[in-house]
């Protein structure tokens, strides 16, 4: 058990394209990020709906259950490269990571209600575990490139 | 056994040249409480505050995806 790498979840992307489920990566207030200590264990060719790994969420006094949402988010095209990018995240106040620090997070649809709940678009893997005591937890997306993931089409 | 030589050259940085290790700076808040930020080798930051306080900044690679096509 434990996160290993960060990816997009292979079977949504399918489901997108088969028009199985709508995913609108434009929402300010149905795309979130969700917490995960590494305990989970991410399948990107198998998993797609957020309740394959929730049960490793990591919450905690600051930060709900199912994560917060993304806001400015942003579905843009450069060089044949599609770049998804949101405005940082940052919640006071927070206490996490006791008795699981925190190892990486899950993006996913929360407007998504059928076949399944909650379509996972992507895990982000931070790396190492972390924890928060009444403090700050932050996460600053890349801006070079200025993007949370992106698909090069045009390799 | 230590080796008063090694030890001097590591405190004036020679040997760990090209090594990745945790960046620390300490200063203080506008408050005037002290705090201490740890940045790892992946860049994420960890601030302890002297109240206990802890903050995390995380600073992810961006997910790169990449197709493929098969030229004939």
């Amino acid at each position: 058990m434990a996160i290993t790498a960060s990816g997009l979840f292979v079977p949504s992307i399918i489901n997108i394209f088969t028009n199985t489920i709508a995913v609108d990566l434009g929402s300010e207030t149905n795309i979130k990020v969700a917490l995960l200590s590494n305990l989970a264990t991410p399948n990107f060719d198998t998993h797609d709906y957020w309740g394959d790994l929730s049960a490793n969420e990591v919450t905690g006094t600051g930060w709900s259950a199912g994560g917060v949402a993304l806001t400015s988010t942003a579905l843009s095209a450069s060089s044949g490269t599609l770049l998804f990018d949101a405005a940082d995240v940052s919640e006071s106040n927070t206490t996490l990571g006791d008795p699981n620090p925190v190892r990486g997070c899950v993006i996913y649809d929360d407007s998504v209600t059928t076949p399944t709940a909650d379509a996972m678009i992507c895990l982000v893997n931070f790396g190492s575990d972390y924890s928060t005591v009444d403090g700050t937890f932050a996460i600053q997306w890349s801006s070079a490139p200025a993007a949370i993931f992106t698909i090069d089409f045009t390799p | 056994m230590s080796n008063p030589y090694r030890d001097r050259l590591l405190t004036i940085g020679v040997l760990s040249n090209g090594r990745t290790r945790t960046r620390v700076r300490e200063d203080r808040a506008d408050n005037g409480e002290r705090r201490k930020h740890s940045t790892d080798e992946l860049g994420n930051t960890t601030t302890e505050w002297s109240s206990d306080r802890q903050d995390v900044t995380i600073r992810p690679t961006t997910v790169q995806g990449r197709t493929s096509v098969h030229k004939s």
